[in-house]
């Protein structure tokens, strides 16, 4: 009796193991990837911030059919960064200020804070 | 059964005829407070149409008006008066309020240095003894002064260098005394709530602080750049910075005003200006009065030490801004060489031991930004004469203003206040930015309505002007009917513009004797979205004109016939 008890913990345990080494394999294949959305604010003409936006739309919708994971967006210019409490909706970021300078050296320094990061600017 | 019937339609009729009755229709929202005036209010103003036909007004001519200085005596000399006896040799100093104003305890180190010295009858080379007298004159008034070449003073100490440069750059030539009387510098007084919210993502610094306002989180105020030496090195600051010079230590070009990236800050800092006071007291007033609504306003550091020990500022920080309030003194090309020596002779008192204590007595501190060697560099006078006209034109941010006038021509106005007040409305006219909306209306027994309300163009001008010529005092003071006709007419804009800015002003020199009283409108006035500013002119209530003000963030102004002209010339200078 005791044996046939081992016996079947142990199929249970490997079995259950085996799941959870399943799970991980899948979640490392199929992983959806995730990234900290760098968005410059400098001074950028209305058409031209429609086209940030656009793209940023794009992104966002990805984002609610789970294709990717935006964690959080970061605004950013010359004068300052602001990291958004929540993930915008394309409205709100079109409805943002843009304004002041690009910069180099923020932006340098963002690419180092932030391991996956993407950046969207207005050209 | 039948009378029964009878009985509760007739007891129902009762009811419904005493609700009808005894409710009032209640204002609570923009459009209830404008029916509220439809309906209750205007039927029951009788107005008169007086409007100024254009084959009357087209005979009037806009080269002629000429901004007249104030009187000099308006501005108070303290210290030694000037002295024919050849054996003195007189210095006369215009300074800036801040240290010039013997009526206030902390704000008086320049007077009591003049005093001291006076008293220690102090000689140059020739034997004649130095007197110095004193004139308390704020910083961009003495610049107007000086340009127009109407007063020859030996001396100037301004709050800051601004002033300077713009003198030089309109050919004022000045002689360097002393570079810095004593330490000062501007900056932003923050509620500590406001400064907390800023505080977890590092130093809370200038750039920190434009940038939260420039994309819309803070809303500030600000007194009138032409006038304010704080305002005017705010306004330096924010385009010198905007313009990327803390990299490269360069001072601001006047090419760099014309950049879209210099411009894109300073409309986003415009659009969260919630006021441009005349003067630092009205920002002061409305940031204990509105806390959630005008979180930070510019004073000088010497003046916060002060405003600290008030209560509602106790927990305010101060971030600093700009170039150093140095406060300079120079002295002038037109000065005797007896009175460029005694000049000399007066910067080294002041700037003794002894004196510079007495300066840090008075809050004249010398803190670490002072030392800090990124400091913006002085500009050349054209940028900064250059920086003050953007700001006129564009301080509104794209948005359109609206503005109704309504003047008192009551019986009492006969005379020298009427004629100040049309004088000064001539001069202010002026100062209006084309395109945006001005309207007039006079009131005594009852509104006149004599200019609509209608974008100024050449012709509204001469409209305004032919409407100010045509003012008659008579008959009584019927404010509040007059008020309603004119905020009917802005309600009316406000529907079709609701992104306008709608401003009232009012002048009044007595009590409301005619017509709707303060309970009568005081709802519609606080729900109609515009903003008041009440001219007190004489023996008023003052008490209902500061509840007036309070119901949209706004100050009761107090004018005389001797200082109207200036009053008027502010307020259009900065709201329109």
């Amino acid at each position: 009796m005791k044996q046939l008890n081992r016996y079947l913990l142990t199929v249970l345990g490997l079995g259950w193991l085996s799941f959870l080494i399943a799970a991980i394999l899948l979640n490392q294949v199929f992983a959806v990837p995730n990234f900290v959305l760098l968005i410059e604010r400098s001074y950028c003409p209305p058409q031209q911030w429609q086209q940030v936006v656009q793209e940023y739309t794009k992104l966002y919708r990805q984002h609610q059919q789970l294709r990717i994971e935006i964690e959080s967006v970061v605004l950013f210019n010359d004068l300052g960064e602001e990291v958004l409490a929540a993930i915008p909706t394309p409205e709100e970021l079109r409805a943002k200020r843009t304004y002041g300078r690009a910069s180099s050296q923020r932006e340098a320094k963002l690419r180092t804070t932030y391991e996956q990061f993407k950046i969207i600017r207005c050209f | 059964m039948v009378e029964r019937r009878r009985f509760y339609f007739i007891i129902g009729l009762c009811l419904a005829l005493l609700i009808g009755c005894l409710a009032e229709q209640k204002v609570d929202s923009f459009a209830s407070a404008d029916r509220y005036l439809q309906d209750k209010l205007l039927p029951k103003i009788s107005v008169a149409q007086a409007l100024i036909p254009d084959r009357v007004a087209a005979r009037y001519t806009l080269d002629g008006i000429q901004d007249s200085l104030p009187p000099l005596e308006q501005f108070p000399l303290y210290a030694a008066q000037p002295s024919s006896n050849p054996n003195i040799v007189y210095l006369e100093i215009f300074s800036s309020s801040e240290k010039a104003n013997l009526k206030k305890q902390n704000e008086r180190w320049l007077v009591e240095v003049a005093q001291a010295f006076n008293q220690q009858r102090k000689t140059i080379n020739s034997g004649q003894v130095i007197q110095v007298g004193v004139r308390k004159i704020p910083s961009g008034t003495a610049v107007r002064f000086l340009t127009a070449g109407k007063v020859q003073p030996a001396g100037y100490s301004p709050s800051n260098d601004l002033w300077v440069a713009m003198l030089s750059s309109q050919g004022v030539k000045t002689i360097p005394i002393v570079a810095r009387l004593v330490p000062n510098l501007g900056g932003f007084v923050v509620q500590e709530r406001v400064y907390r919210q800023l505080a977890p993502n590092g130093e809370v610094n200038f750039d920190r602080l434009l940038d939260a306002i420039a994309s819309g989180k803070i809303s500030v105020g600000y007194p009138n750049p032409y006038s304010s030496s704080t305002a005017l090195n705010l306004l330096y600051a924010i385009f010198w910075r905007a313009a990327g010079h803390q990299a490269d230590g360069r001072p601001l070009t006047i090419a760099d005003l014309e950049s879209p990236q210099v411009k894109s800050v300073f409309q986003g800092f415009q659009e969260q200006v919630l006021i441009t006071t005349t003067t630092t007291l009205d920002l002061q007033e409305i940031f204990i009065r509105d806390k959630d609504k005008l979180q930070a306003f510019p004073l000088e550091y010497q003046n916060y030490q002060q405003l600290k020990q008030v209560p509602g500022f106790e927990k305010t920080v101060f971030i600093p801004f700009g170039i150093p309030h140095n406060n300079p003194l120079v002295g002038f090309n037109w000065n005797t060489s007896e009175q460029q020596e005694a000049l000399q002779k007066f910067a080294e008192f002041a700037s003794s031991d002894t004196m510079q204590k007495l300066a840090r007595q008075q809050g004249f501190l010398e803190t670490d930004y002072l030392f800090n060697p990124k400091l913006p560099p002085l500009p050349a006078g054209e940028v900064l004469s250059k920086a003050q006209t953007f700001w006129k034109r564009q301080k509104d941010a794209g948005r359109t203003v609206y503005l109704m006038t309504v003047i008192d021509t009551s019986g009492s106005m006969e005379g020298k206040p009427l004629t100040s007040v049309k004088e000064g409305l001539r001069i202010a006219s002026q100062e209006i930015n084309p395109g945006n909306y001005l309207g007039l209306i006079s009131y005594s027994d009852r509104p006149r309505e004599v200019v609509a309300l209608a974008p100024f163009d050449p012709m509204q001008h001469k409209r305004f002007l032919a409407a100010i010529d045509d003012l008659r005092a008579d008959g009584g003071t019927a404010m509040y009917d007059a008020m309603m006709v004119a905020l009917a007419r802005l309600i009316e804009q406000k529907k079709a513009n609701p992104n306008g800015l709608f401003y009232l002003l009012v002048l009044t020199d007595g009590q409301t004797n005619q017509g709707f009283v303060f309970q009568d409108i005081q709802d519609v006035l606080q729900y109609s979205e515009v903003r008041v500013y009440p001219i007190a002119y004489g023996d008023v209530n003052q008490k209902e004109l500061a509840a007036i003000a309070a119901l949209r963030e706004s100050s009761v102004k107090s004018g005389t016939p001797e200082t109207v002209k200036e009053l008027l010339k502010g307020l259009f200078q900065t709201n329109l």
